[in-house]
């Protein structure tokens, strides 16, 4: 009996690592199309404006940066669950 | 452990399930990328039915840059087929068959995301070629700067999927560590698929855009290869949690 409480204390914290990698790869997938789209679509407006291509850039990283975030979100419930979550 | 008997079976055909992920879903993206070359291609041929030659050319240039993702894919699944991993033995044979099978899923889901932007990138140098034969030299360096980029997060998941498979398995090892191993390769694999087609959108767009103003290819380079750095970072994300589950945890 004793040795089988020991092993599902090592499942649990095994499925908490398997949980971090999913979390994490799962969490990327949104923001990488997300910024790509952004980040086209200023190659786009530039090439119809180039005169205004630092205002496009600029409006770029401020909606890739929030578009970012949700990445974040994933990177910190990975970590959490990889070194805080007992 | 459990099954211990069987451990040299296990062992094979964890590695089998590993070689056909990888390759089935590696195959997926470089398949949905080539095609989108071949269509802006055909539909450049039937504007444009004089400048074939170049277009042809165009097509197969993008298609073989396409292409590298889905051969990655090809190396790791010869690799868990025919190369021997380390020693099998009663203690360890659960983690090798862990990591096998993380290897297929680091290697496979993460030629997806590649193999399609790099697609994207050259459909749009396909048609931007056929609107401007002209501007093909232009066109097609900016081509292989966004491919080379929209493939980065491939060459993230093939680093990660030959670490996990040369990883010390002779080490004591505990059991948490058979999950670790599987969240490094999931964590990898699903990380490069929004990286790869993110990335691949600015390089088509770039590629559209030097076709139309070919003069003014350092700013399109420029704002592409910021768009594209940012695109990037999740990946990197997802290559920090997989190190970490590789060689920190326990």
């Amino acid at each position: 009996m004793a040795a089988d409480v020991t092993t599902a204390a090592a499942v649990i914290t095994g499925c908490k690592y398997l949980g971090a990698g999913i979390c994490m790869g799962l969490g990327a997938i949104g923001p990488g199309i997300g910024e790509g789209f952004v980040a086209g679509k200023a190659c786009e407006g530039i090439s119809h404006q180039p005169e205004q291509a630092n205002l496009l850039t600029r409006t770029m990283l401020i909606g890739q940066a929030v578009s970012e975030s949700t990445g974040i979100y994933s990177l910190v419930i990975s970590l959490l669950l990889m070194f805080v979550v007992n | 452990m459990v099954y211990s008997e069987y451990a040299n079976e296990i062992v094979t055909s964890s590695k089998y399930i590993g070689a056909a992920l990888a390759m089935g879903f590696g195959a997926m993206g470089a398949g949905l990328g080539t095609f989108k070359s071949a269509v802006s291609a055909v539909q450049g041929m039937a504007r444009q039915p004089k400048q074939d030659m170049l277009i042809l050319r165009t097509m197969l240039i993008t298609q073989a840059v396409t292409e590298s993702a889905s051969i990655f894919a090809l190396v790791v699944a010869c690799l868990l087929l025919f190369v021997p991993t380390s020693v099998v033995t009663p203690d360890n044979y659960f983690y090798i068959a862990s990591g096998m099978i993380a290897t297929g899923f680091a290697m496979g889901l993460g030629a997806i995301g590649g193999g399609i932007g790099m697609g994207l990138t050259g459909e749009k140098a396909c048609s931007g070629v056929s609107r401007n034969p002209e501007s093909v030299s232009e066109v097609q360096f900016v081509h292989l700067l966004g491919s080379a980029v929209a493939g980065n997060p491939s060459v993230f998941g093939l680093v990660v999927a030959l670490l996990i498979f040369i990883f010390d398995y002779s080490q004591t090892m505990v059991l948490p560590q058979a999950f670790a191993l599987m969240g490094a390769g999931i964590s990898m694999g699903l990380g490069a698929i929004g990286c790869g087609i993110g990335c691949g959108i600015p390089g088509g767009a770039a590629c559209e855009a030097v076709a139309k103003k070919p003069e003014s290819r350092p700013v399109f380079v420029r704002t592409m290869l910021i768009g594209q750095a940012v695109s990037q970072s999740t990946s990197v994300y997802a290559l920090v949690i997989a190190f970490l589950l590789l060689y920190v945890v326990k």
